[in-house]
């Protein structure tokens, strides 16, 4: 798991690298923040909700079954929407739930924003409630 | 590179848990003190929490007792436990799971307004900002300093018999400064010791949303050189988790009641004991068998279920939602296929760490530890190092009057000499300079020595006295690469230091894993030559670093 940083949506605040716990990524005056070392993230997605500018996605390397999907998540007072990105195809051997309709994660599109939601087939979204505690 | 001197009266080296809540604790109890945080991030979010946590695993439950968890803390690490140290953690729980919903954690209630539990010793919440609250408490006390971004190395020492701990050396994490701290009391709170062993997925997945890979042992490490007993190195703690994500497994074992199967479907856990150590032995166990992979039955969980443990693991572990959803392999279709880690050390799961007192006093004076770096208390979890952070500042806040600050000028050679260190590590590459033995090449030659060695995944946690000989000297080996490191970049510098680190603690644990001539826990690790647990060894494996040379020493468990 690592993240990827959009050179062209950074805002160079340096806020990411601020919070990163691994001290991975770095930023020079002026310009955009990188990752000189994706090998070395591990995925805890400190930088997604401290970057402002929605820059920073997370992703699975192929190693663990990534096959390009990506994440990034819009905080909004006690909501935090995980919107995830995914190729057009499902997976080989995919198992989804289809209870809800026909389409591939069409059982999965959990959003309660419907202004931030935007369910196709390849873009969903999961709100987590800050004040809900884990039901499991 | 910039020299930054500063003196305070409690220096705590880590600010996660353990040290956020120390640092709290000692400025609400004793006004007026200076405390000191070097971390080395941020505490906004780092050490373990910091993508969020979603359950509390140390909790007195349905009237259980501190005595009840000492009972099961006991019967999980097979009888190798402190008692006082479990005690006075657990009867620490209570108070600070409630302080903690004070600075705002959402905790699952019933109905009549106690916490509702996820089994005997577990509590539901939404943890996903419990960090940034910690670090929001730690930010109202004007006493409290937090120097994010500041890598502490070593210790300063005074003395030879007994020595006393006076403060710490370090350098920023960008390399730009040199920092020198002298403190009347220094608590170390830096975590355990991730990548030792080869990982899982030794490729570009290498590194996993579970126990930071970023706590190098630097704790253990600086303890050790200063000459610290250790306990309990040999106790590893190999955690059962999610395939690929290494994503933990509790949440859905406790929270959807998910049962452990093996590729034939049969239910294996009763064959080989419920303890945590027995869990992960049934795993390897059964691969070993030809009978994996190895499963936790979710299929035909309810689609709320699934919901909420696509939720939940947002709150904690973001990859495994990500990866249910991209692999279209949902849990309430598909069984979550489950694999072993590599070894960890770590005091909060087993009892690695640090030899305390009650009052978390190390063997030096004026050196305390709490957290995952303290040993002989296993499954501390969140509660149990917040209890530890607390107890371990009103015991510094005592001892403080007997603790003066020494003089710069009786420290400053020993100071000076880190600088120097320091200083001589970064400079231009040679030409021609190979990259065969440079940090990152020493640290996979580190984890690969420890994996096929000291016990690592590829023997499925095995090793015998031959090859744990070999572990040493290939280990001692590549101290001696290391001892010469330097990097042209002064951001890379703190590397190696952690490859230092991670070295000093491979080097302890190979020669705990020699001492204890058993096989107490086989889901950590098996001692080939002597396969069965050996109750000769009912005692604490403990050690110490003395002219260069680690003597063990074998202390006697608590009297019943």
């Amino acid at each position: 798991m690592s993240v990827m940083i959009d050179t062209g949506r950074c805002i160079c605040c340096g806020a990411c690298a601020e919070i990163c716990p691994g001290n991975l990524i770095r930023i020079r005056q002026g310009e955009a923040a990188f990752l000189p070392h994706p090998e070395e993230c591990w995925g805890c997605a400190s930088c997604l909700k401290a970057c402002r500018a929605g820059a920073i996605t997370y992703c699975l390397g192929a190693d663990i079954g990534g096959r390009g999907g990506r994440m990034r998540v819009v905080q909004e007072g006690r909501f935090s929407h995980w919107i995830i990105t995914l190729p057009d195809m499902p997976p080989a051997g995919a198992a989804s739930r289809r209870t809800r309709g026909g389409g591939f994660g069409d059982g999965i599109a959990l959003s309660e924003n419907p202004e931030i939601s935007a369910e196709t087939e390849r873009i969903l979204t999961i709100t987590v409630d800050r004040n809900d505690a884990n039901r499991y | 590179m910039e020299k930054k001197l500063l003196t305070t009266d409690i220096l705590i080296i880590g600010g996660g848990t353990a040290g956020c809540y120390a640092a709290v604790t000692a400025a609400r109890k004793a006004p007026g003190t200076k405390i000191l945080v070097a971390e080395k991030a941020n505490i906004q979010r780092s050490g373990c929490l910091a993508a969020g946590v979603n359950a509390l695993n140390a909790w007195l439950g349905d009237g259980q007792t501190p005595q009840d968890y000492l009972s099961f803390v006991r019967w999980d690490a097979e009888e190798i436990v402190r008692d006082d140290l479990v005690l006075t953690m657990a009867e620490g729980f209570h108070d600070a799971v409630t302080d903690l919903e004070k600075m705002g954690l959402v905790i699952q209630k019933n109905a009549d307004g106690s916490y509702a539990a996820r089994g005997r010793h577990n509590i539901r919440i939404n943890g996903e900002n419990i960090k940034p609250l910690l670090a929001e408490e730690v930010a109202r006390y004007p006493d409290i300093k937090v120097l994010n971004h500041v890598i502490l190395t070593d210790l300063l020492t005074r003395g030879s018999g007994k020595k006393r701990v006076c403060g710490a050396v370090g350098i920023s994490a960008d390399g730009s400064a040199a920092w020198g701290i002298l403190a009347r009391a220094v608590l170390t709170a830096t975590g355990g010791a991730a990548g030792l062993y080869r990982p899982n997925n030794p490729g570009f997945s290498r590194h996993k949303m579970w126990y930071p890979p970023f706590n190098t042992g630097a704790g253990y490490a600086m303890g050790i050189r200063a000459g610290a007993e250790m306990t309990s190195f040999e106790m590893r703690f190999v955690a059962q988790r999610c395939k690929d994500t290494i994503a933990p497994t509790g949440t859905i074992a406790l929270g959807v009641g998910a049962r452990e199967i093996n590729a034939r479907g049969e239910i294996f856990e009763e064959k080989y004991g419920l303890s945590t150590s027995g869990r992960a032995y049934g795993v390897t166990e059964e691969n070993r068998q030809g009978r994996g992979p190895c499963f936790l039955r979710t299929s035909g969980i309810s689609s709320q279920q699934e919901e909420d443990l696509l939720r939940a693991y947002l709150n904690m572990a973001p990859a495994q939602t990500l990866h249910w959803i991209e692999s279209g392999k949902m849990p309430s279709i598909c069984d979550v296929e489950v694999e072993g880690t590599e070894p960890y050390v770590v005091g909060g799961h087993t009892g690695s760490g640090f030899w305390v007192d009650e009052g978390r006093r190390t063997t030096l004076r004026g050196l305390y530890a709490a957290g995952d770096v303290a040993g002989g208390a296993p499954k501390k979890f969140v509660p149990g190092a917040l209890a530890e952070g607390k107890i371990a500042a009103l015991t510094i806040l005592d001892d403080l009057p007997d603790l003066q600050q020494v003089q710069w000028d009786s420290i400053d050679g020993q100071m000076q000499a880190f600088f120097a260190d320091y200083e001589s590590r970064v400079r231009p590459a040679a030409a021609g300079e190979s990259s065969g033995s440079d940090v990152f090449a020493l640290e996979e030659a580190m984890q690969k020595v420890m994996d096929e060695y000291a016990g690592g995944i590829r023997t499925g946690y095995q090793y015998n006295t031959v090859r744990l000989g070999l572990a040493k000297d290939k280990i001692l080996q590549l101290r001696n690469l290391a001892g010469a490191l330097a990097v042209s970049s002064a951001e890379d510098l703190y590397r190696i230091y952690e490859l230092l680190d991670r070295l000093e603690v491979c080097r302890t644990l190979i020669a705990h894993l020699q001492a204890r001539r058993e096989t107490r826990w086989p889901g950590f690790g098996i001692y080939t030559d002597y396969p069965i647990r050996d109750d000769r060894y009912a005692m604490f494996v403990n050690s110490v670093l003395q002219d260069g040379e680690i003597r063990m020493i074998f202390r006697p468990l608590p009297v019943l």
